[in-house]
């Protein structure tokens, strides 16, 4: 009797507990609205789940049924597209090289609606990477309070973990962290303010540099490592900010000047480079080829006007002795734009020597402000170059670094709300075709993003976990910073 | 002698001088200081989510911080703040005492010694820094100490715990609590244990946490900045200035003007309030120079004498159309003070929502909407998004039509030919108006108020504008006549014993006595 009382009551607790079915359903030749928008994207199979909402706020309950050609299931059951960690895994792990149909039932308003369903496409390229480091900080412009800092986050699961918060180092600013390609072992990072200094891990060591000298424009700024670890060039910049009055453009950051100099690691030595010092130019972004031959940057004329609407920039390369850590003397203009009436930044060599990316922009020098700048991909063996208007959206899309194998770029884009930067991740195929990008998963994306009054900025890959632990950081930035030479 | 006794008998009941101490702080906070508890209440973002509450309990101190940033969202209510403040500062001299009483064994020295810390609670928390976190931490300790006073077995053991406990809980209080356990023990051992104890837990909470030890040692959030900022307001001007700013909030501008009359605005950032009620009652040219300006910083200015009052700027800028600068002006109010603050969100979401920026006000609205006293007008906003009738409210149509509208750099010393766009775009943008002339007066560039008012010479003009002309005209020719503008016999009489005056050279004082609230005074002191 007692037996048969558990099993009823068992019984009915898992009625109770059991998910609503769809009934009466309604069918939809339309996609389903979803959040975020995943629709048609192409992935690795080493990523999170694509967990997403349904954009109307109506809906309390979705079915999502994926499906892939070996006709392997996964379907689940809840207020939102929220995918077993382990079951999407082995799900995706199994549809490598494949498409995976999507068919979501949502209930609003008391009606099930069955929608046209989408496809998610595995690419048959891995993302090895375990993860990436990004910034997170206030789309604020001069003032830091808010907690802002550099976090690490694993591709695989939702974990993000941080590197560095201001909370440990008196609120103070902590900016350009830079990677050897995805190496964790070889990392360049700023402190700013008050015992400010770049912060350099290679070969084992860390240590704090004082970067200021009295024959350089400024401190260290934006970061590039020579392929072997030897060199990193850096762009000095005497960067200003300045504030629009009107409309939804809100900051302008440019440069009164800008240089590039040559940082040798082991000597502790930064190496004037005569050529990229001209006072009538600016210099910046710059960046090594694969090879480690190449010098890529920006570079452009001061303007007659000096209005900063005429400040534009072109690619170019010059040669680099990696005996000597010196740029040769003759520049070669890569890409010209400023003619044409726009300017280029950020550029990034894909690591296969294939390809280059930049983001280019009606003018200045930080496209993160300007909503008409996008992506481009220059095809360094035909020179042609492609508008990627799959990846770029009527936002401000900037700020894209390179998988290690050259397949992936991940990128920031205001084109979610039009203020808070968020990161996307693209494929690229051997023919140089990108995919529609996808935004990075996050366990319930919605609540996430409408919560997360934070910017992603200055994204890398990374190889494995940071090891390096905040005391030691911390310890690194209140003791005594190394003093460079300058040659 | 009768009655003197029976005082003394009345002051020995502990919970009188208790209920003394309760009202005098009620009274305090709620009558004198309710500036403050609305400012306290308007810095902060409490929202009722888990991802709210994770951000708390994360470090040494957190849930305190937690209960703390809960019970200041009632704030909201000045009278219900004044109460909370008065029973966190009263708990403090009930509980202090408390504890002092037993190990005193005095009355006397007790109830002082609990008086003189929780009025040093109440000093702190006049602190535009102060959070209600630290009244709230010492509450724990004390409650913390009267608990183990009724520990009878393992007694140190129950002291290591209670110590981890009230660390995690409320922060470096936990300092008091091992003091009072080892005063309590006097033994070697107790006191070795938890002297280890003590120092032990901020060091291994500094491995878990990215928090300085020294602030593991002093409280991570006791107060919202640690280390101390460049302030030239007194208490008193803070205060003025929090009431100007709180009544500028709710568009309060018959009360901004009636406070003036009584209480003249100190601070630049009072001064801005005022005259943006004046402008919105139309009468900032009749009476810009009877508060004592403080130059064009009075009218906009992103400095303040204070430095976390920089809110009313962002007011300023709302409500003459520039908003892009209001936008700018609140997010620098929340990066100034540390934290996320409710009205800089409701501000954001206005400026995204004049702007047309759907997505972004659907997200301040999102977050507004786990708020208590914030809900109801985060559902409006949404509807508003929703139905795609974003300028449903009076005031977002009427910003909207006059606002500045085009992308452009102006730095503050050129700010008024952006005020001279708006006008040039909008023609019912009389605030950009009286503020351009405004800026003009109080520049002093009669030149150029002169270019804007020819061919108006049969309109009766505002009092400051006649006196700017006036002094213009007077400068340059003899007499009064073939003057354009029509000028009240008043103010020329006026403006005659002026001049007469300070040919005269009188005193400084009396000329300040008489003609203070002049344009002339004005213009000829800051030259």
């Amino acid at each position: 009797m007692v037996r048969h009382i558990y099993i009823l009551i068992v019984l009915l607790i898992g009625i109770s507990c059991s998910a609503p079915q769809p009934r009466d359903v309604v069918k939809s030749d339309e996609l389903p609205e979803i959040y975020p928008d995943y629709v048609g994207v192409t992935i690795p199979m080493d990523i999170a789940p694509l967990n997403f909402n349904m954009e109307n706020e109506k809906c309390d309950r979705v079915v999502v049924t994926a499906r892939n050609s070996r006709q392997k299931e996964l379907t689940i059951n809840d207020t939102y597209a929220k995918f077993p960690l382990d079951k999407w895994r082995s799900f995706v792990g199994e549809s490598v090289g494949d498409s995976i149909s999507v068919q979501v039932t949502a209930l609003a308003d008391g009606r099930w609606t069955s929608y046209r369903p989408f496809m998610i496409y595995v690419s048959s390229d891995s993302l090895s990477e375990y993860g990436l480091t990004y910034r997170r900080v206030l789309p604020t412009y001069d003032i830091y309070g808010i907690k802002m800092g550099i976090y690490e986050r694993n591709l695989l699961t939702f974990e993000e973990t941080p590197i560095i918060e201001s909370s440990l180092i008196n609120k103070q600013c902590v900016n350009c962290h830079v990677p050897n390609v995805s190496s964790v072992e070889d990392i360049s990072m700023h402190i700013r303010g008050e015992n400010g200094g770049t912060y350099i891990k290679h070969g084992g060591k860390e240590e704090m540099l004082d970067t200021k000298a009295d024959s350089l424009l400024s401190a260290c700024v934006y970061a590039y490592w020579h392929p072997s670890g030897k060199y990193i060039a850096y762009s000095l910049n005497t960067t200003r900010q300045s504030f629009h009055i009107g409309t939804t453009k809100r900051v302008e950051v440019y440069d009164q000047a800008s240089d590039i100099i040559v940082y040798d690691v082991q000597k502790h030595e930064i190496v004037k480079q005569p050529v990229l010092m001209i006072d009538t130019v600016f210099e910046t972004y710059p960046v090594f080829s694969p090879c480690g031959k190449y010098l890529y940057y920006c570079s452009a004329l001061f303007p007659e006007d000096k209005k900063l609407e005429s400040v534009r920039y072109d690619l170019c390369r010059v040669s680099f002795d990696e005996a000597t850590g010196l740029v040769g003397n003759d520049i070669d203009t890569l890409v010209y734009v400023s003619g044409n009436g726009t300017s280029i930044a950020h550029p990034r060599p894909s690591y296969d020597g294939r390809y280059l990316m930049y983001a280019e922009s009606d003018y200045g020098t930080f496209p993160i402000w300007h909503d008409e700048a996008d992506l481009r991909l220059l095809d360094l063996q035909s020179g042609n170059i492609d508008s990627l208007r799959v990846v770029n959206s009527s936002m401000s899309d900037s700020y894209h670094t390179w998988s290690e194998n050259s397949r992936w770029f991940v990128f920031t884009s205001r084109r979610d709300d039009g203020l808070h930067t968020r990161l996307y991740i693209s494929h690229i195929d051997e023919h140089g075709c990108a995919a529609k990008p996808f935004m990075l998963p996050q366990e319930n994306p919605l609540e996430y993003y409408q919560s997360l009054f934070y910017s992603y900025n200055t994204p890398h890959f990374i190889s494995s976990e940071i090891t390096s632990s905040h005391r030691r950081l911390y310890g690194l930035v209140k003791g005594e910073h190394k003093k460079v030479y300058v040659r | 002698m009768v009655l003197v006794e029976g005082t003394l008998r009345l002051l020995k009941k502990a919970y009188i001088i208790s209920l003394v101490f309760f009202v005098a702080a009620l009274l305090f906070w709620g009558v004198c200081y309710r500036g403050h508890i609305s400012f306290a209440e308007e810095q902060q973002l409490f929202l009722f989510t888990s991802d709210y509450f994770q951000t708390f309990v994360g470090h040494p101190g957190g849930l305190v911080e937690y209960v703390g940033a809960f019970l200041t969202q009632f704030f909201f209510q000045p009278w219900i703040g004044a109460l909370i403040m008065a029973l966190c500062i009263s708990l403090v001299q009930i509980l202090s005492y408390r504890v002092l009483v037993r190990f005193l064994k005095s009355y006397w020295i007790a109830i002082v010694l609990s008086i003189v810390l929780a009025s040093l609670i109440w000093l702190f928390m006049t602190n535009i820094y102060a959070l209600l976190s630290l009244p709230l931490s010492l509450i724990c300790a004390f409650v913390a100490m009267i608990l183990y006073s009724l520990v009878k077995r393992y007694k140190l053991l129950c002291a290591i715990i209670m110590s981890i406990i009230l660390y995690y809980i409320a922060g470096p209080v936990h300092f008091l609590f091992v003091g009072f356990v080892i005063c309590k023990e006097c033994t070697l051992l107790s006191s070795v244990v938890m002297c280890i104890a003590a120092v032990a837990l901020p060091i291994i909470a500094s491995f878990l946490v990215q928090y300085p030890i020294i602030e593991l040692m002093t409280g991570v959030g006791y107060q919202r900045v640690h280390f101390s900022v460049q302030n030239d307001a007194s208490l008193d001007d803070e205060e003025q200035a929090m009431r100007y700013s709180h009544l500028a909030r709710y568009r309060r501008w018959g009360d901004i003007i009636e406070m003036a009359a009584s209480e003249k605005p100190v601070d630049l950032s009072s001064q801005q309030c005022l005259n943006l009620a004046l402008a919105q009652k139309g009468v900032l040219l009749d009476k810009l120079f009877e508060f004592a300006p403080k130059g064009v910083s009075s009218l906009i200015s992103d400095e303040s004498d204070c430095a976390p009052l920089i809110f009313p700027v962002s007011e300023v800028y709302y409500h003459i159309g520039m908003v892009t600068k209001s936008e700018h002006a609140a997010f620098n109010s929340q990066e100034v003070m540390h934290s996320f603050s409710s009205r800089a969100f409701i501000r954001m979401a206005e400026c995204a929502l004049l702007h047309g920026e759907k997505g972004l006000v659907s997200k301040y609205a999102h977050s507004l909407e786990k708020t208590l006293y914030y809900k109801k007008w985060a559902i409006h906003l949404k509807e508003a998004v929703a139905e795609d009738n974003l300028l449903s409210n009076k005031e977002w149509r009427t910003i909207k039509s006059y606002m500045l509208n085009e992308t452009g750099i102006y730095s503050d010393e050129h700010i008024y030919l952006a005020l001279a766009k708006i006008i040039d775009n909008a023609n019912n943008a009389q605030l950009a108006h009286d503020y351009l002339v405004a800026y003009l007066l109080l520049k002093c560039e009669v030149e150029k108020i002169e270019m804007m008012y020819a061919g108006r010479e049969d309109v009766q003009l505002p009092r400051y504008v006649q006196e700017a002309l006036l002094y213009s005209w007077m400068q340059r020719n003899p007499s009064l006549e073939r003057m354009p503008w029509r000028i009240e016999n008043s103010i020329v009489q006026r403006a005659l014993s002026f001049v007469k005056a300070y040919a005269n050279r009188i005193s400084a004082e009396t000329l300040k006595e008489k003609y203070g609230d002049t344009f002339w005074y004005y213009c000829t002191s800051i030259e």
